[in-house]
């Protein structure tokens, strides 16, 4: 053992212990559908989430933990034979809801429609039979069972994932407003290139949507021009909902965060810029065929560098 | 390499992984007071330690850091995690045994009860004394209702900063197994004995013990508009209520001591704990229902619970 301070016993216990089977954590593909089950993850929640449907934007999913060994009356503990974790999971069919697409990571394996039937139509009374090697979970009977304090964790880590941040879509008859509309006629650029420390080319693609708002640049707008950074915030140009399903598909997850860690942004900002990017692309395109908004992602990340902007201080 | 590289590329624990682990499980198993051998932690029973957590969970905790974690940081994260469930577990294990040597204690020393001789059906069971009952074999809920129906349970003065409360006084471990005894009509094994007061008492196997803050249990004011006879009677029953909840609050860890003034105000715990909506709706539940079981229903329940409030709110 390389570690002189740890006995040798404890390795050859975990040579002993054996683990989840090759293609479990690490399913192929990344297109959604039902029975899969998911990472979910934004920032420093995650959780695996089972897809029993999926519906627009969101999944509809019911979470599944392997440790601690917890459950509840709603829950189907699936045994060693119906997953490839090694151990039993708990699926917590009490706690199903809609999870965002954007926050699914990484496709863990796939499991039986069986399972995904008894879990769909679980609430508000599961059905008697369950599906072979499951067994129904146990009643949590006091507050004072750690089960209940895992359950309540749950359901708190899916409402955060819930709030994970998402991209302005386009609804049918909302008219776009950019900032420029927001503030009116008036000396705006001076007064934005001045307190956003950005030059004046940045500052026009900002008024007219072009340029994302994040919401350190909308909190600064706000106390700039008096206006509430709600309303500012929401004077963004919202995207085409293709668009938008296309950069928050987990296929796009790696390259985001890779983006990021380059740019030393956060994720939800890499992703924002390139949609607007990609959309300001697009829009210097002709031709009237429906845009494949894949490939303009791929093209605008492939897009030469910038050229270095004149700087305005010579 | 990191640990998380190491169970990415051989998708086991291997010495990385297992360094690890021993350094959290040696950093969490400091919160569990209850755990601590009298010694404290040497290196040998943190190394023991550490292989009965790796028997118990390494699998369940490798398949669930191979499908969640996606760094060193949430690794570590997701590990202590692990580690800091399966210490509760331990609590709530160590917990059991002490319930069960108590309750062995009471049945063989009080004259109430007798164990079923080597020569009749269920032999070494518990059987109320003279009653000859066979051999049990009803509802269990029967028996719990039972064991609910004994008034006035009393929890014993207790102050060690170490050691976890008793479940009830000898007195009142006796009343719960005779009325127990009663509504089984027959004999019992004692571990049958040990689920029903589990289900019973289940605060007892709350693995957090912290201890009687020093300035606790301060007298009442107890106003002046009652006569001389009756202020004696209300100072006495009052200062009672407040010794007993003293011994609550000294029961209760530093959070829940934080959150009893607000246990009808989920919101009020968010914003204090900083914690999301469903916790903060558990940890008012669980509080409330810890509360109920050490307050208990005897007369003065009332006056202790308000009792309990005020010293929480006062930072006592």
């Amino acid at each position: 053992m390389s570690d002189p301070g740890l006995p040798q016993r404890f390795l050859d216990l975990l040579q002993q212990a054996g683990g989840p089977a090759n293609s479990f954590g690490g399913h192929a593909g990344n297109e959604i559908e039902t029975g899969q089950l998911w990472r979910a993850r934004w920032d420093g929640d995650r959780v695996l989430v089972l897809i029993l449907s999926v519906e627009g934007r969101d999944v509809i999913g019911a979470p599944v933990t392997l440790d601690p060994p917890a459950e509840d009356d709603l829950c189907l503990v699936v045994d060693e034979s119906r997953n490839g974790s090694g151990v039993p999971a708990t699926l917590w069919a009490g706690l199903t809801g809609p999870v965002p697409i954007r926050v699914l990571d990484q496709p863990v394996e796939r499991w039986g429609q069986d399972i995904v039937h008894w879990a769909a139509t679980a609430v508000p009374v599961p059905a008697e039979e369950v599906p072979p090697g499951t067994r129904r979970g146990r009643a949590i009977d006091s507050a004072l069972e750690p089960a209940a304090d895992v359950r309540a964790e749950l359901d708190d880590t899916l409402d955060r994932l819930r709030l994970a941040p998402a991209l302005p879509v386009v609804k049918p008859g909302d008219a776009p407003i950019t900032l420029a509309a927001l503030l009116g006629k008036g000396p705006k650029i001076d007064l934005l290139r001045t307190a956003l420390g950005l030059p004046q080319h940045e500052v026009m693609k900002l008024l007219s949507g072009t340029r994302p708002l994040t919401s350190d640049l909308a909190a600064v707008v706000a106390a700039e021009t008096g206006l509430s950074t709600e309303d500012v915030t929401q004077a963004v140009l919202a995207l085409p909902p293709e668009l938008v399903s296309e950069v928050e598909h987990p296929r796009w997850r790696t390259t985001w965060t890779e983006v990021a860690g380059r740019d030393g942004v956060d994720e939800a900002t890499a992703r924002l810029t390139a949609s607007y990017g990609t959309f300001a692309l697009a829009g210097r395109q002709t031709g009237t065929a429906a845009p494949d908004w894949r490939g303009r992602v791929r093209q605008f990340l492939n897009r030469p560098a910038d050229p270095e902007p004149p700087r305005e201080d010579y | 390499m990191s640990a998380y590289d190491e169970i990415r590329e051989h998708r086991r624990f291997g010495p990385l992984c297992l360094a690890l682990t021993l350094r959290l499980l040696s950093e969490e198993v400091r919160r569990f007071p209850a755990l601590t051998p009298e010694q404290g932690w040497q290196p040998a029973e943190l190394e023991d330690l550490l292989g009965e957590f790796l028997v118990d969970r390494i699998k369940p905790v490798t398949a669930n850091l191979l499908a969640l974690a996606t760094d060193e940081d949430s690794l570590g994260k997701l590990l202590r995690t692990s580690i800091r469930r399966w210490l509760v577990d331990r609590a709530r294990t160590t917990a059991v045994g002490a319930l069960r040597r108590a309750l062995e204690k009471v049945l063989s020393t009080t004259s109430d009860f007798e164990q079923v001789p080597a020569t009749e059906p269920g032999a070494g069971r518990w059987r109320l004394a003279g009653s000859g009952g066979a051999p049990w074999g009803g509802k269990f809920e029967h028996l719990v209702e039972a064991a609910r129906g004994v008034p006035n349970v009393k929890i014993p003065k207790w102050s060690s900063e170490t050691r976890r409360a008793p479940v009830a006084d000898s007195a009142s471990i006796a009343a719960v197994a005779k009325a127990v005894l009663a509504a089984a009509g027959g004999s019992l094994e004692l571990g049958q004995l040990v689920v029903v007061f589990l289900a019973r008492f289940p605060v007892v196997l709350d693995p957090v013990v912290i201890s009687l803050d020093e300035d606790a249990g301060t007298p009442v004011d107890l106003g002046d508009e009652l006569t001389p006879e009756e202020q004696v009677v209300a100072a006495e029953q009052e200062l009672e209520a407040a010794v007993v909840a003293a011994e609550i609050v000294g029961m209760l860890a530093p959070r829940e001591r934080k959150i009893v003034p607000y246990l009808d105000n989920p919101r009020a715990i968010q914003a204090l704990l900083g914690i999301g909506r469903s916790q903060a709706y558990q940890r008012a539940k669980r509080l409330k229902e810890k509360l109920a079981q050490l307050i208990g229903d005897s007369g003065d329940a009332s006056a202790v619970a308000r009792e309990v409030i005020w010293l929480c709110k006062n930072g006592r």
